[in-house]
């Protein structure tokens, strides 16, 4: 156990996304024994989970039209924002035993960019993404545990996903806009809507709409 | 009341008419004003934002649902969407006082109902700026507005019906109420048409 507290995180980052998801599956795994475990090796189990946990939504962020391109190097970092926004949102709504996987929502974006490209407006982009993030479960129980994704799991997911991509489609006209605030801001706005936001997954161009209409009014 | 207004023009934003219509300057702007009014009052608040986003959306839908097309009404529509908003808030009431101080004067609206003292301050301080920077119009506040039975009618009315909020906002305002359809958005040519003046009173809503 004391090699793993050893990891640096430099080496975390040099596995990349998948290595980075096996060891939140990990932590997932060991999360319900917790509260049994002694103090010394709660301990433990924190550091590890620093090492593997973005420290939040990023203090300043500029995302454009490049963002949703699925571009390798955008690919990364709409990964890496996308991760800890969901992480954040998932912890507003009290979800947090949901593991978000970085590896899938880069291949969600990767998956829906292509097919993306003939839109122009970046909500429709935003609508593929999300429609892309939710279709290849990005966000669920670790593969293995005696787990299943309810239909109330399956649902407050679409409302997070919804919640990142508004988010990410918010017009920032000031710099040093806070994005922790306006990631709440955007949870709050969506849950508002919940009833439209779930009708609307399934259909694009309604999805588009809704989000662009959440984003202006933000 | 002008000591505890908001600060809401900035030569450099956007006008306020524009401006209300996002949810983050309307945060700030109310926030602002929880603050200004617990720094001049000495009453403690609490917000609760999820209360005042589920209430702001609300009031958008409806502001746009009335919103009139005839560029005479919208003078008119100004009034109303201020009364609307009052009414959202109310029925969503994101406010709630924490602590009066020491010592206070009862007869003071503010600490009479200390909530519905910032709604209204709130919702006049936004309607003037859209009527001076779109209008070139300086608001007329009422008598009512400081008369604790005014608020006391207020207050109970709108238990039994959160619209009544509209007419009594026009009445602070200084503008004739619509007692009897509070709700509908009536422009100055249909009131002027029903002959409607300022001769209903808040005693006649009882």
């Amino acid at each position: 156990m004391s090699s793993i507290t050893q990891i640096p995180k430099g080496i975390a980052r040099d596995l990349g996304l998948p290595g980075r998801d096996i060891l939140r599956g990990v932590r997932s795994t060991l999360a319900p024994a917790k509260a049994l475990l002694p103090e010394p090796v709660r301990l433990v189990l924190r550091k590890f989970d620093a090492s593997i946990t973005p420290s939040g939504v990023p203090d300043s962020l500029t995302p454009d039209a490049d963002f949703f391109s699925g571009k390798h190097e955008h690919t990364a970092q709409f990964a890496m924002v996308a991760h800890a926004a969901l992480t954040e949102v998932l912890q507003l709504m009290q979800r947090d035993h949901l593991m978000v996987s970085e590896t899938v929502l880069a291949l969600g974006l990767r998956r829906a960019a292509l097919p993306s490209r003939k839109h122009n407006c970046a909500s429709q982009v935003a609508a593929d993404v999300a429609k892309s993030i939710i279709k290849h479960h990005a966000v669920g129980f670790v593969p293995g545990t005696p787990y299943g994704m309810q239909q109330e799991d399956l649902d407050d997911t679409s409302v997070a996903v919804f919640t990142v991509l508004l988010w990410l489609l918010v017009d920032r006209p000031e710099p040093g806009q806070h994005e922790a605030a306006l990631l709440k801001l955007c949870h709050d706005v969506a849950a508002t809507q919940r009833a439209d936001i779930l009708a609307a997954i399934g259909a694009h161009d309604n999805l588009a709409a809704l989000l662009d209409s959440n984003a202006r009014l933000i | 009341m002008s000591d505890r207004s908001l600060q809401v023009q900035d030569a450099d934003r956007p006008p306020v008419r524009k401006a209300v219509q996002r949810l983050r300057w309307f945060h700030k702007s109310f926030h602002d004003q929880v603050a200004q009014c617990a720094h001049t009052t000495g009453v403690s608040f609490s917000v609760d934002d999820k209360k005042l986003t589920a209430g702001f959306i609300e009031w958008l839908r409806a502001f746009d649902a009335q919103k009139p097309h005839n560029a005479d009404s919208r003078r008119a529509y100004v009034g109303f969407a201020a009364g609307l908003m009052l009414r959202t808030m109310i029925r969503h009431n994101p406010l709630t006082a924490t602590g009066l101080p020491d010592s206070f004067d009862a007869a003071d609206p503010a600490y009479f109902w200390p909530e519905g003292y910032v709604y209204v301050t709130f919702c006049l301080n936004i309607r003037a700026a859209v009527l001076e920077q779109d209008f070139h119009e300086d608001q007329r506040l009422a008598p009512e507005l400081t008369d604790l039975r005014s608020w006391w009618s207020f207050r109970e009315n709108i238990k039994n019906d959160s619209s009544l909020a509209i007419a009594f906002l026009d009445l602070f305002a200084g503008e004739v109420p619509n007692w009897t359809m509070s709700a509908v958005f009536q422009s100055t040519q249909v009131r002027d048409a029903l002959g409607q003046n300022r001769t209903g009173s808040i005693e006649s809503t009882t």
